[in-house]
């Protein structure tokens, strides 16, 4: 391979990006040039003009490097727009939590002024609305995108690691999240219920139980 | 002469297209083979040529693969698909089609 021209096409591909096409494209340059230099020296061309040849006829690169790093500016759009949209349905998801917790307080307070139980009514009320924020997370929790790689870098695989560890973390808040939910809930209906208010409690220790084998499991799949 | 390398120029894809057809190339046999063609009068630089490659690939009309040549650096080579086929048959067509209205304009 001659060096000179290697030493040139490499200058000129000091400003592309740092990407595996970029990689492959000055190779495939390298290997062109080298061939039409030889085929120049043997017709009888020297040295010299067969470089100066070979380099003219390169053309103007930077048109090549366009085509490598256009792409990025919509896919950010894009981003931030399902960032927005995540954020949106949090937030509706939460209000509508305490949406639900109010309109329980509110049947508990009326409750003494009313012949009927509506404690157990605003119970299962919430329990019942409860039921669409839950959607909701989940939801939301499989909105974010697995990463998808523009370029082959170093940088690249980071990215995706780190997508994939938000991911998990936000389908294990969303499980944890269910799972206190779930028990507060089944202290109010079972203590309600059977008025055991003295052993009832116990429901949060196996709420807890429920979270460490949450965290277990989530250990468990990082591992693999 | 101004005329002729701007009109080969705009017909980098079709160009590339009607070389593979005839066979998997890669990018310095494909502009021997303008030159030969043409008596050495055009080729196509290199950045052109490339990004054509990289036009044609994205939109499935082309393939490109390394070859394994034993001495020396390895040649990436390209190869038409059916979807190129297709292409290229279509373009055929609308450029003769081209050709004799231009024709018919300057007489």
């Amino acid at each position: 391979m001659n060096e000179r021209m290697r030493s040139h096409i490499e200058t000129l591909f000091e400003d592309a990006p740092k990407t595996r096409k970029a990689f492959e494209l000055r190779e495939e340059l390298l290997v062109n040039s080298e061939e039409r230099y030889q085929d120049l020296i043997a017709t009888g061309v020297s040295d010299d003009d067969a470089f100066k040849h070979v380099i003219s006829s390169i053309g103007n690169v930077s048109e090549l490097f366009q085509g490598l790093v256009e792409a990025k500016g919509e896919d950010k759009e894009e981003l931030e727009a399902r960032a927005k949209k995540i954020a949106v349905i949090k937030t509706a998801a939460v209000g509508i939590y305490i949406f639900s917790a109010a309109l329980f307080l509110a049947f508990a307070m009326f409750d003494m002024y009313s012949p009927m139980d509506l404690s157990t009514l605003g119970l299962i009320t919430m329990i019942f609305i409860d039921i669409i924020p839950t959607c909701m997370l989940v939801y939301v929790s499989n909105l974010y995108p697995k990463y998808q790689r523009k370029e082959d870098t170093i940088v690249e695989d980071f990215k995706e690691w780190k997508s994939e560890n938000k991911k998990a973390r936000s389908i294990k808040g969303a499980v944890s999240c269910i799972v206190w939910t779930l028990a507060v809930l089944l202290y109010f209906i079972i203590s309600f219920a059977t008025f055991a208010w003295y052993v009832t409690w116990v429901i949060f220790i196996a709420a807890g139980c429920a979270q460490a084998i949450v965290e277990l499991v989530f250990r468990l799949k990082e591992m693999k | 002469m101004s005329i002729t390398s701007d009109v080969i120029r705009g017909h980098t894809e079709p160009i590339i297209l009607a070389h593979l057809i005839d066979g998997d190339s890669y990018g310095y046999q494909i502009n021997k083979e303008i030159m030969e063609k043409t008596n050495n009068l055009y080729e196509l630089k290199e950045a052109t040529l490339y990004s054509a490659f990289r036009r044609l690939e994205e939109a499935g009309l082309i393939l490109s693969y390394w070859g394994n040549e034993n001495v020396g650096a390895r040649r990436r080579y390209y190869a038409i698909t059916d979807k190129g086929r297709e292409a290229y048959q279509d373009y055929k067509k609308d450029w003769e089609n081209a050709k004799s209205i231009i024709n018919s304009l300057l007489k």
